[in-house]
This record gives C-alpha cells, structure tokens and sequence, in this order.
C-alpha cells in the first residue's frame, strides 16, 4: 500500500464553459425497451411505453442523488429525490448490490429521474416445502445418489460457474422447458430448486 | 418459477432451498467453482495451492500460492485486508469434505467469498489449463480486478503531474467539495450536474474523472461512455484535494 502527496498551487477552474450551460440530452429516448435488460424480459414482460429500467442495482451515491442499474452492458445512471419510494428494501441505501430492480423513470434534459424503485421480492413459499441451510447440509452431506435426490441451480449458467452447491447441476429457469430432461424419471423422487436466494 | 413447473410436470416430493446461494455461503459450507471462472479471473484472486510447497513445485496452476492445508491456520496474518476478495482453494481432488474444515476456518475470520475449485488440481490439468512448474509463491499477493475503465493510480498521478495536452481531468465532487480545492487544471462538474452538461466536454481529449472514493467517478464515467463519441477514464481510489495539497492512490 502506497500513500503519496503533492503540493499543489490551487487552481479554481470552476468550469468557466459552465456558464453556457449547453445541454447534452438524452440518449434512446425513442427506443424505450434499450433500459430492460435481456435477462429480465426472459421472464418478464412489460408494456412497451412503461417507462422501466429492469436491470441489477449497481450502486447508490448520497452525494450525487444518484443510482447506477446494469442493463446488459451498459451501467445506466438515474437521479432520485427524497420523494422517491422504495418497495421490498427499507431505503435505497439497503438494496443489496446485484439485486435484481425495476425503477420508474421520468426523462428530463438532466437525465433520467426516478420516483420509484422496486426490488425484486422474495417468493411466497409453503413452510413445508422450504429446506434449511441445515436440511439442505444434510442433504448434500449424502450426495444426490445416496441421498437419492436430484439438486438444481436454477440461476444462469455463469453464476453456476462461478460458484454452486456440491451435487449441482445447472438450469437456468428461462431454459426449463428445454431442460426437463435434467429432472429424475421417477417423479416421486426428491426434486430440490435453489437460487440467488428468496428469488 | 421452476418448483411450480416441476409440479405441474408431475412431480410430487419438490422442495426448494429458498436461502440458496448467499445462506449457504455465509454458514461457512463449501460452495464449488468451475475452472473456467478461475481462468476468467487470473492475476485477480488469492488462489491457494493446499497441497503443500512441495507438491506444487512440481506443477500448479499458474498464480497459484502453495500453503500447507495443516497448517492453514498459521498463515491467517497473510490473507487480505480486503474481505471480499475471492478465494480459491484447491488440492489434487479437492473433494469438498476434505476442504470443509479450510472453508469454514476462513469464513470465520471474516471472508465471504471463499471457493474450492472443483476436480482440483487433475481437473484443472484434464481441461488443459495454464500450469506452471518449479517456484512457487508462498506469499498471499492480491490485487482486485479493475472495473472496466479504470486508471491505475501511478498513471493518474502522472495525469496530474505532467498534465498531457491530449488529457482532460474532470472533477465530479459537488460544489461545496470542490470549494476546498480542485487539482490545477481539473474542471468540476458535479456528477448530478454532468448528463446536462456533457456538451462542454471535449470529444478531443481522454477524460480522465476523478470524485472523492471513485464511486461517483465510476457513475460519472457510466453517463460519459453511454452518451458516446466521448473517450474517458476514472481513478477508483481515494483522494483528498485540500487547498494545496491533495492525497491520493491507496490502491
């Protein structure tokens, strides 16, 4: 770890072209689906003129009254104000980064603004059919042959790669009906989903 | 949703491990990684060869630190002050049961990202991956990944130094910030300012963006690139700018 400094003749060159105060605008107004991302529309669909961003929360700056959604490739910056409601997460500042989000949006020349965001909620699940981390420990402490159960991550395939269950195997679910071979042939037999967590 | 259709396909015993990923991750469990992450990720991981120096003297994946699994505990001192940085163990097989123990030693020292690679070291070597043979590092040495366009912090300090004609160094902090001191040359446009001013920007120059953390620089460079035709740049670091003086580049 390396700290350097500098001693530096202020300089106050408070943007003098500030003055003119030209106006960028806005990019792919025309084009209103550019803000939703593919891996949202695989399972959602909205309506065409619903202004929407559906992408994964990115981050939240006090400072600059601003939050970043990725969409795909692209980062897309949105302002929001104290108005602005927040459904599934107490305030903005507690959406957890990668957090699937659906914000409204408003163009302005300054940008993008938002009144609302909304975090993806968490699935209504029967208790009984839910496992617990300790259930599920045990479970894979067997493995899927001794435990005769079948063990599918439901999440896109580069998050499997990036880290999964042992006993595993991948299905992304906007691929379930082409994957169907993957479930056991004896449809009694123990079928466990998994994901991101509550999605 | 997926246990829903294996219902209506027939099945009767679906349960679904709602925690999921992040739950069993946290408790300390093994979660696996596939050698094609770690490929993506190299140069940017603690990538930790459990077999011993020995054993990985005579090959090991390349970047890998050989430590002995015995004695993991011991080398607690020399993992990353950064908690988040992804870890990946690894030994021949690495069977999950025998590393169990590793994983849920580090997670108790606060790690959250901790892998074992699966198939180990003979998967690895099946895959026909990037080996290396004879020395072996056994000191822990990490580096996060950079975020796409980032600028080092010795190269941002040479922008500021040297200040190129063919760089611009923009300044996102607000206003009050900016009252305190701005680097000679800079520009400030405060980022919730800058997508209405992105028309005094030149197409000519690199913008090189700078804010207090790198977080507002990091937006700030998102609004620049979406908007196109511009080149930019951002330091994701820490600097303070204060009258004269400025600090800067921790990373």
């Amino acid at each position: 770890m390396k700290t350097r400094w500098l001693t530096y003749g202020v300089g106050f060159f408070v943007s003098a072209a500030g003055l003119f105060c030209l106006y960028g605008g806005t990019q792919a107004a025309s084009d209103v689906t550019a803000f939703r991302a593919p891996n949202c529309v695989n399972c959602h669909s909205y309506p065409a003129e619903q202004k929407l961003i559906l992408g994964d929360f990115q981050s939240y700056s006090r400072l600059a009254g601003l939050i970043t959604v990725k969409v795909g490739p692209k980062v897309q910056t949105v302002k929001y104000n104290p108005q602005t409601k927040v459904e599934n997460a107490p305030t903005l500042r507690d959406i957890p980064i990668e957090a699937a989000v659906k914000v409204y949006y408003e163009e302005k020349p300054d940008g993008l603004h938002t009144d609302k965001v909304v975090v993806k909620p968490k699935i209504k699940f029967p208790e009984n059919q839910i496992l617990s981390v300790e259930e599920m420990k045990k479970l894979v402490d067997l493995g899927p042959e001794k435990g005769k159960f079948t063990l599918l991550d439901s999440r896109p395939a580069y998050r499997f790669q990036e880290e999964r269950l042992p006993g595993a195997v991948n299905q992304p679910f906007p691929n379930f009906d082409k994957l169907t071979n993957l479930l056991p042939q004896d449809k009694n037999q123990l079928v466990i989903f998994y994901c991101q967590g509550f999605t | 949703m997926a246990a829903r259709k294996a219902e209506k396909l027939g099945y009767t015993n679906v349960k679904v491990f709602h925690a999921g990923v992040p739950a069993w991750g946290e408790t300390g469990n093994v979660l696996y990684t596939d050698g094609a992450f770690v490929e993506q990720m190299m140069g940017y991981l603690v990538l930790l060869d459990l077999r011993g120096v020995e054993a990985a003297k005579k090959a090991h994946i390349q970047g890998a630190v050989a430590l002995d699994l015995k004695n993991l505990e011991k080398e607690k001192v020399q993992f990353p002050i950064d908690r988040k940085a992804p870890i990946i163990l690894y030994t021949d097989k690495s069977d999950w049961k025998e590393l169990q123990p590793a994983v849920k030693m580090i997670t108790s020292w606060g790690y959250s990202r901790i892998r074992v690679l699966e198939g180990g070291f003979e998967g690895w070597l099946a895959k026909n991956r990037p080996v290396q043979k004879g020395d072996v590092r056994t000191t822990i040495f990490y580096i996060p990944r950079p975020h796409p366009g980032e600028i080092s912090g010795d190269e941002f300090m040479n922008v500021v130094k040297v200040r190129p004609a063919d760089k611009l160094i923009l300044d996102v902090r607000n206003k009050e910030e900016a009252l305190e001191g701005v680097l000679e040359g800079a520009i400030n446009i405060p980022l919730d300012s800058l997508q209405g001013r992105l028309a005094e920007l030149p197409k000519d120059k690199e913008i090189i963006i700078h804010c207090e953390t790198g977080l507002r620089a990091e937006m700030s460079y998102h609004i620049i690139r979406n908007a196109g035709g511009y080149k930019a740049r951002f330091l994701n670091d820490k600097i303070a700018v204060k009258g004269k003086e400025f600090f800067c580049c921790y990373k």
